[in-house]
């Protein structure tokens, strides 16, 4: 009932404001608010900067010593901020930093030595890294203003600033003492990682949508870790997607 | 392990290469060629043009001997032949030729004496049209008769205007089912299409690939269970297929040659649903003389044909004016309404052009029924506005066939149900057919408001008989506007009017000789402001 007097007084007050008003403004534009100046900004100006997010797989590259990883679930996640200077139509310059989530889900096979020899269930390291790149970018073609088409080729520096060793393993269960039938182990403070990483980087793109590719130059275990296990390398080239977040 | 990482490895490195080469960004790209003359090319237009194209130049005062329809030197086209093997199309109206080449090769045809410039081709980007998956409804076959009756098409109906003797050229994405169609069944039994051509792929066939164009010409002709779609139901047609997905580069290449076929095969009218936006051009540019497209279509309307474009979906989007060639001056524009509310649609892009002169021309239904590939659909967009009046067109043109493609251009603005007021969102209005049975004579309208100067403020005052008081089914739209010193607007409203003191104008806002003017059921007056 009362829900009905409210909708009621409701109606009755836009009816008193229309008839006092004596319009309903149904379209109103004005050509004074309308720029058909070039703009000041965008994507095809000398200076601008967006953000990305971008998803990337490691691709093994069958070296010798290289460790076997599971491929399709060892990938980067990667949250950037980009700017770009443009110098001409066709080359521009720019820098970014960004965070990147790596993570190496290693197989369980008996040749396995990184970072040990027991097999698990399970068994990944995961990189949180964070660091800046720089790139040469090439555009092609007259545009409006859009990023349009191009190809960058640049490189890059990372600071993992927390590693961790995680790996699983499923118990009998038969046995008092583990019930609960899988323990999962997280490591941190490695101090078999090495300190930085770096290497290529490469895109290309349209608008938004970006391939990318990138190879990591530095191995990831330390020199003297490596005398003890072997002279092993994560693989190094990972192929992904990247979405501009800009018009 | 081996064969996935290699397969990936593989797979990204074809998807590079496919992106490289596939848009030439590497290898080659596609550059127009224009040619410094025609010296000494021979001409014969009684050959070279249908008898159509002939009778239309006749009728318009325009030379049979233009020299831009003069084909090209064939002896500098097979030059330039041998430098890079092939050549993709030739523009007589502009002395123009589209090759593919590499860097190399250009920079040996910019050496050639004979080559006034080489510019390059750029990719662009369409009008596409909205959702459009609905089945038919009931009250659909209601918006199916009043896309007709909004135009007073069965008007043109009862006095057997059906667009005869008109011929129409639709530049499309494709025509799937048109030969089959139940829809075009009149069309095929009386032998109405006179020519196709796949610019694409450079063959007569075009009935397959995208469904577009089959709905939009559904929009002119289309007639379902006796029911019309469109008017020129007995209209003759050239069916151009000119847009192809994923080939951006090529499309207006094949957009300029068309209009050019168009010409030569005797087209009265020209429609296209073409449109250039911000992949190519900034606001600015759209001014009517910037895009090659634009240019063509100002020469199209030169050699005497009707040219109608849609304006573009981007009202509702950051771009919000037209999409080239819609910029055009020669180009008659066409903005959308809502069939449920009888204004501006929101996705219909706005006018003015950047040198502010008035698109859209007129508006029609951007929310409509046409027919699909296999069913009857209810679509939205200015691509099926811009046919609804091509129809119109065509069945005005056989009721005054004497008017020159011009003069059709200013009687088809005229009969807009608003003018002489105007505005940017609706141009001159839905054309009426009575316009045109009456020839050209409009019933004049008694006034139904004034304007009222009082202290510091202009009112315009409504005629109270004229306000109809049903609260939930009005439709007392009173559209002003404020015109200024240099003749174009510099606002505009469109109100739902209760009262008789419908809107105000306060003077301090606006300079002195602004001119407010406004057009309230049928009624059209204007007030200077001193």
């Amino acid at each position: 009932m009362i829900n009905i007097k409210r909708v009621s007084l409701l109606l009755y007050s836009i009816f008193l404001c229309e008839l006092f008003f004596g319009q309903t403004v149904l379209l109103h534009e004005s050509i004074r608010d309308y720029d058909f100046k070039m703009p000041k900004d965008g994507p095809n100006f000398r200076h601008f900067n967006h953000f990305y997010v971008g998803y990337a797989f490691f691709i093994p590259l069958q070296k010798e010593n290289e460790i076997e990883i599971k491929a399709g679930t060892s990938a980067i996640l990667s949250v950037g901020w980009r700017y770009k200077f443009k110098i001409t139509n066709w080359l521009a310059i720019g820098a970014g930093i960004n965070y990147t989530n790596e993570i190496y889900n290693i197989k369980q096979i008996e040749t396995k030595a990184v970072p040990d020899t027991i097999l698990h269930s399970k068994e990944k390291l995961r990189f949180n890294n964070f660091g800046p790149d720089a790139y040469i970018r090439f555009n092609f073609g007259k545009r409006g203003n859009i990023i349009g088409r191009f190809i960058d080729l640049g490189a890059y520096c990372n600071w993992p600033f927390s590693v961790e060793h995680m790996y699983e393993d499923n118990l009998d269960r038969n046995t008092s003492a583990n019930r609960a039938g899988v323990e999962r182990v997280i490591l941190s403070k490695l101090n078999y990682i090495e300190r930085f990483q770096y290497g290529f980087k490469a895109r290309i793109g349209l608008n938004r949508f970006v391939l990318t590719g990138t190879y990591r130059l530095n191995e990831l275990l330390t020199e003297d870790y490596k005398k003890e296990v072997g002279n092993y390398i994560f693989p190094q080239l990972a192929l992904g997607i990247e979405i501009g977040l800009h018009k | 392990m081996v064969s996935i990482s290699r397969f990936l490895i593989l797979r990204f490195v074809a998807i590079v290469i496919g992106i490289f080469f596939g848009t030439g960004l590497f290898a080659q790209g596609r550059y127009w060629v224009y040619l410094a003359d025609k010296e000494g090319v021979k001409f014969n237009p009684y050959q070279y043009f249908d008898k159509k194209a002939i009778e239309r130049r006749i009728k318009n005062g325009i030379s049979l001997f233009d020299t831009t329809d003069f084909p090209l030197r064939q002896d500098y086209v097979s030059n330039i032949e041998q430098i890079t093997g092939s050549i993709n199309c030739e523009l007589r109206w502009f002395n123009a030729l589209s090759i593919t080449a590499n860097k190399d090769q250009i920079d040996k045809i910019r050496q050639l004496q004979y080559v006034k410039e080489v510019s390059e081709i750029e990719p662009g980007q369409f009008v596409t049209t909205g959702i459009f998956d609905t089945i038919l409804q009931t009250e659909d076959l209601d918006l199916l008769d009043k896309q007709i009756t909004r135009l007073q098409g069965e008007l043109f109906g009862q006095y057997s205007f059906t667009g005869s003797g008109i011929r129409i050229a639709v530049f499309d994405a494709g025509f799937p089912s048109v030969d089959t169609n139940p829809a075009f069944a009149h069309l095929q039994k009386n032998g109405r299409i006179i020519a196709t051509w796949d610019f694409a792929r450079k063959k007569p066939f075009v009935y397959a690939y995208n469904p577009h164009g089959t709905m939009v010409l559904s929009c002119i002709t289309g007639i379902i269970k006796g029911k019309k779609i469109g008017l020129a139901t007995d209209a003759e047609f050239l069916l151009a297929r000119t847009e192809i997905e994923r080939e951006n580069y090529a499309e207006e290449e094949y957009w300029l040659e068309a209009v050019e076929w168009a010409d030569k095969n005797g087209a009265d009218i020209i429609n296209s649903s073409l449109g250039y936006t911000h992949e190519r051009y900034y606001t600015f540019e759209m001014d009517g003389h910037t895009s090659l497209v634009s240019k063509a279509a100002n020469m199209a309307a030169r050699k005497g044909i009707l040219v109608i474009n849609a304006m573009g979906n981007d009202g509702n989007r950051d771009w919000k004016i037209m999409a080239t060639p819609a910029d055009a001056d020669s180009v008659l524009s066409v903005g959308a309404i809502s069939p449920y509310t009888d204004f501006h649609a929101n996705f219909s892009s706005f006018g003015p052009t950047a040198n502010f002169k008035m698109k859209p021309n007129v508006v029609a239904f951007g929310q409509l029924i046409v027919a699909s590939t296999d069913k009857l659909e209810k679509v939205k967009g200015t691509s099926f506005a811009a046919p609804l009046i091509t129809g119109f067109a065509a069945c005005a043109w056989q009721i005054m066939p004497y008017l020159t493609n011009m003069q059709l251009f200013e009687n088809i603005q005229e009969s807009g149900h608003l003018f002489p007021y105007y505005d940017y969102a609706h141009g001159f209005g839905v054309p009426q057919a009575s316009f045109f049975i009456n020839n050209g004579n409009v019933l004049k309208m008694e006034s139904t408001f004034e304007f009222l100067h009082e202290k510091d403020s202009i009112f315009i005052k409504v005629d109270k008989k004229y306000i109809d008081k049903q609260f939930f089914q009005k439709s007392n739209y009173l559209y002003y506007h404020i015109e200024n010193n240099k003749n174009y607007l510099d606002e505009y409203w469109l109100v739902d009017v209760f009262n008789e003191k419908a809107a105000a104008i306060a003077l301090k806002d606006y300079p002195n000789g602004v001119v407010l003017q406004a057009h309230y059921k049928g009624f059209t007056n204007s007030y200077r402001i001193k």
